[in-house]
């Protein structure tokens, strides 16, 4: 499959939502940068040894 | 279309959170931890035992919590009658779950109790589900109402996934669902195997009474951020009341293959995979989505469809405008999406591209469904110290499976373990959902933490939950028992019947209670069937 690069949506205004008009873009472009900045926080947080050991202690069985 | 009957109309999830804790670093057995959480839940919420057992509760905001097969907390909503209000209370679910979590961890300092609100096992995901289903109440047959929305429930995946890695070749690296792998039928009523798009599943007879029936779909994942379970739910909803009505859904759009065409949708998470129909044509799933939202948006117009109707509609139009231009705009709401922008932000980050990763999460598994978890971390580790003999011999086969003499093979090893972890933590009561949440980043669009947690506490008005509610918080001596359809005290027979699902208020009876018969034995229901029931 090929191989896209990354683009986020930039803002065009101030307020309201993005998704209905052009106002609330600069609000989810601040949204998502804080949330890129919150998982790069937790991941560079994360050794590779405790992360085998995480998904390890999280193992499930199957439900329903 | 036919004249539209009112009819009665009802909505709810149940949902299995995966379930891990660690005393003093060892890890517990699932059942223990179980039993600490909901002893600490019932010292925070009103609550009566579960007349069916299963170290189960009824609470206070009329819905459910038990421990289920796989042991696997699972919350049930109170009967919801807007696709606002499941949002509201299947949200209510990990209120619930983490208050009692925080509860366990404040008074024994040597427990931590991981609670994950998602739908595969995060070390074997390609074998382990558990689900969260939907329930519905339909007033048509479901082989009627079938295949009028499979097309539907194959295209809903763009927003009813919560997203997962996956080392799939055919894939992009992140599926838009993690119960897409599991789906193998169109319908059927297996639910542990042989999992059905559309199940026809009726667990029992007060689930198909006379020319109704709840409709119980286990396709959809587990969803952490509120608008997917709100849109998830309110298309469904609205389509199958839609159905109730009279109105054909979804004509002309039947599908050659639904369950291969589910997976090459998951698959895609921009959305650009073409599914072919019956009729030859090859469309896109925002495309079915569409015809369906012209369906319903004329629906609307003539009038007649539930009061929610015009919101929802509302919702799902931008929510498929915003895919076309870019699902990433999503990304603040959608869980899939949100995690489609970390994941690419990372690769880049590190230099890497999703065929890396595809790569490195293929061996991981591959790894892990070999060898002894001391020997992957041995390869992770690229050191046998520490390991016997025989686990020596393993470690050597293992790392030339891993192909770790491949220039940064260990490195993007070690980078998949990270994005597994964190991917597994999103979905974690107090994981990076929520740090997002907190900080303000994700949007609930329809519901604010104040209202969700008024949900865990509150049931819908003007229904039976409302009934059962208020019982269980007026009555809160130990001898109380509840289920759907009724609430009762063992020791006085005093009961409230609430087997009419569509009726409010309930009706209050005394029961003829055997004397000699443990109160977890009596069947109550066959106590209310036979007349006469006097009154108290």
């Amino acid at each position: 499959m090929e191989q896209r690069e990354r683009t986020l949506p930039r803002p065009a205004g101030a307020g309201g939502d993005p998704l209905t008009g052009g106002d609330g873009l600069d609000v989810l472009g601040a949204n998502l940068d804080g949330i890129l900045a919150e998982a790069d926080r937790i991941l560079d947080n994360l050794r590779p040894i405790n992360a085998e050991e995480y998904l390890q202690q999280n193992r499930q069985r199957g439900g329903e | 279309m036919n004249e539209r009957i009112p009819r009665p109309f009802l909505m709810g999830s149940e949902t299995e959170y995966g379930l891990s804790g660690l005393r003093g670093g060892e890890v517990m057995d699932p059942d223990e931890v179980y039993t600490l959480l909901d002893e600490a839940l019932r010292q925070e919420r009103a609550w009566a035992y579960d007349h069916a057992g299963f170290q189960g509760m009824f609470l206070e905001h009329g819905g459910r919590l038990y421990l289920d097969y796989g042991e696997h907390p699972e919350h049930a909503t109170p009967e919801c009658f807007t696709p606002r209000q499941v949002a509201l209370y299947d949200k209510a679910g990990e209120v619930l779950l983490d208050v009692a979590r925080k509860r366990v961890m404040a008074s024994l300092p040597d427990v931590e109790v991981r609670v994950i609100k998602n739908n595969l096992d995060p070390v074997d995901p390609d074998s382990t589900t558990y689900g969260t289903h939907e329930s519905y109440t339909c007033w048509v047959p479901p082989h009627d109402a079938a295949p009028q929305l499979l097309p539907h429930l194959v295209s809903r995946v763009l927003y009813a996934g919560s997203g997962g890695l996956t080392g799939h070749a055919q894939g992009y690296g992140l599926e838009l669902s993690q119960r897409a792998r599991h789906l193998r039928a169109i319908q059927g009523e297996d639910t542990t195997c042989n999992r059905a798009v559309f199940s026809t599943r009726v667990r029992k007879a007060a689930d198909a009474a006379g020319e109704w029936t709840r409709i119980h779909l286990i396709s959809k994942d587990s969803q952490r951020a509120p608008f997917g379970i709100y849109l998830t739910f309110a298309v469904t909803g609205l389509l199958i009341e839609m159905i109730n009505s009279g109105y054909a859904v979804g004509r002309g759009l039947a599908l050659v293959d639904p369950v291969n065409a589910l997976r090459a949708i998951s698959l895609d998470p921009w959305g650009r995979a073409q599914v072919k129909l019956i009729d030859g044509r090859m469309l896109k799933a925002r495309e079915i989505q569409s015809v369906y939202l012209e369906e319903c948006e004329r629906a609307l117009q003539a009038g007649g469809l539930p009061e929610w109707a015009a919101e929802a509609i509302g919702h799902w139009r931008d929510t498929l405008a915003a895919l076309e231009r870019d699902p990433l705009r999503l990304a603040d709401r959608l869980d899939a999406y949100c995690k489609l922008l970390i994941f690419e932000h990372e690769l880049l980050r590190a230099s890497l591209d999703w065929p890396d990763l595809r790569g490195a999460l293929a061996k991981l598994h591959a790894l892990r469904r070999s060898y002894a978890p001391n020997v992957v971390a041995a390869v992770l580790k690229d050191s046998d110290a520490g390991l016997r003999d025989e686990e020596q011999k393993a470690f050597a086969q293992a790392r030339r499976i891993a192909t770790l003499e491949r220039p940064g093979m260990l490195e993007r090893l070690l980078f998949a373990t990270r994005l597994q972890a964190l991917d597994c933590n999103y979905h974690e009561l107090g994981g990076l959902y929520d740090r997002l949440h907190d900080a303000g980043r994700m949007r609930g669009v329809i519901a604010t933490a104040a209202e969700i947690e008024a949900a865990s506490r509150t049931p819908p008005s003007g229904g039976r939950a409302e009934a059962r509610g208020a019982w269980i918080r007026n009555h809160r001596e130990e001898d109380w028992r509840a289920d759907w359809q009724f609430v009762w005290q063992t020791s006085s027979g005093l009961c409230l019947d609430l087997r009419d699902p569509f009726a409010a208020g309930g009706r209050e009876v005394r029961l003829k209670v055997p004397e000699d018969e443990s109160p977890w034995y009596i069947d109550v229901l066959d106590l209310l069937n036979a007349p006469p029931a006097t009154a108290p």
